[in-house]
C-alpha cells in the first residue's frame, strides 16, 4: 500500500477511534476529529518520517479505543462509565503468581547469588 | 455426549449473563444509540439509500455551498472535496448506515453512486 493510502487509512482508523470513545460526548468528538485533521495537515511531531507519523496515529486510534472510558455523572458521587468491548479489561491473577526469591533459589549474598538467572 | 452438550451450553449463558449484570451500564448505553425505526429492517431500498446518502452529503460541513447534490455527484470533482474530506464523508456515511467499509472497497468510492451501489452490496447495512 502506498503512504498516501496507508495515511489516510489511518485517518480512516483514527475517525472510527473517536466514534468508539466519544460517542455520547458530540462535543469532545467534533474536537478530537478537528485535532485529527489539523494533525493530518500540520504534524505536531514534523521531525518523524512518514510512516512514523503513521504508526502514530495508529497508536493514539488504538489507545482511543482500548483505553479510554469516559464516565458521566449521574447522582451526588456515582458515575456511569461508558465501558465497551473494546475496552482493555486486565485481570488481577498475574499479581497472585508467586515470584522466586533470592532464598527460594539458595541464597543471597556473597556467590550465594549465582543461580539467580538460572 | 447430547447431555454434556447441553450442560455446555447452560455454562455459556451463565458466564454470558454473568458478563452483562456486571457491565450493565455499557449495555444501556449501546441500545439508547440505535433508532427504532431502523433496527430491523433487511434489504434496503435502492431509492432510500440514495436519499440518505445525499442527506448525509448534504449535511456534511464543506458542502453547504454546493446544495445541488444528486445520485451522480462526484465527491472530488463537483463538491471540490480533498482526500481527509472523501476520508471524513465515507465514515458519516459508515455511521449512517451502522457499517464498516474495509479500506480497499472505501480507497475506491468516489462518488454518491459509487456509495449508494456498496450499501446496497452489503447485506448488514440498515
Amino acid at each position: 500500500m502506498s503512504t498516501r493510502n496507508s495515511a489516510l487509512a489511518a485517518y480512516r482508523n483514527g475517525l472510527r477511534a473517536t466514534r468508539v470513545a466519544f460517542s455520547q460526548d458530540t462535543r469532545v468528538l467534533l474536537a478530537a476529529r478537528s485535532q485529527m485533521r489539523n494533525g493530518m495537515i500540520n504534524p505536531s511531531n514534523p521531525e518523524l518520517s512518514p510512516q512514523e507519523q503513521i504508526n502514530h496515529l495508529n497508536e493514539v486510534a488504538q489507545f482511543l479505543r482500548r483505553n479510554i472510558v469516559q464516565g458521566k455523572r449521574l447522582e451526588g458521587d456515582k458515575y456511569a462509565l461508558n465501558i465497551h468491548d473494546e475496552t482493555e479489561l486486565g485481570d488481577n491473577e498475574s499479581v497472585k503468581k508467586a515470584k522466586a526469591t533470592l532464598v527460594a533459589k539458595g541464597g543471597g549474598c556473597c556467590g550465594g547469588g549465582q543461580k539467580l538467572y538460572e | 455426549m447430547f447431555s454434556s452438550l447441553l450442560r455446555g451450553s447452560t455454562i455459556a449463558l451463565r458466564t454470558a449473563s454473568a458478563r452483562s449484570a456486571l457491565r450493565p451500564v455499557a449495555a444501556i448505553s449501546r441500545t439508547s444509540l440505535v433508532s427504532p425505526l431502523r433496527a430491523y429492517s433487511t434489504g434496503l431500498n435502492r431509492d432510500d439509500i440514495s436519499a440518505r446518502v445525499i442527506d448525509v452529503v448534504k449535511a456534511f460541513d464543506k458542502t453547504t455551498a454546493s446544495a445541488q447534490v444528486t445520485a451522480d455527484t462526484h465527491f472530488a470533482k463537483d463538491l471540490g472535496l480533498d482526500s481527509l474530506d472523501t476520508v471524513e464523508l465515507l465514515v458519516a456515511i459508515e455511521e449512517e448506515f451502522d457499517v464498516e467499509i474495509p479500506d480497499k472497497v472505501a480507497d475506491e468510492i468516489k462518488s454518491v453512486a459509487e456509495a449508494v451501489q456498496y450499501i446496497a452490496s452489503n447485506p448488514e447495512a440498515n
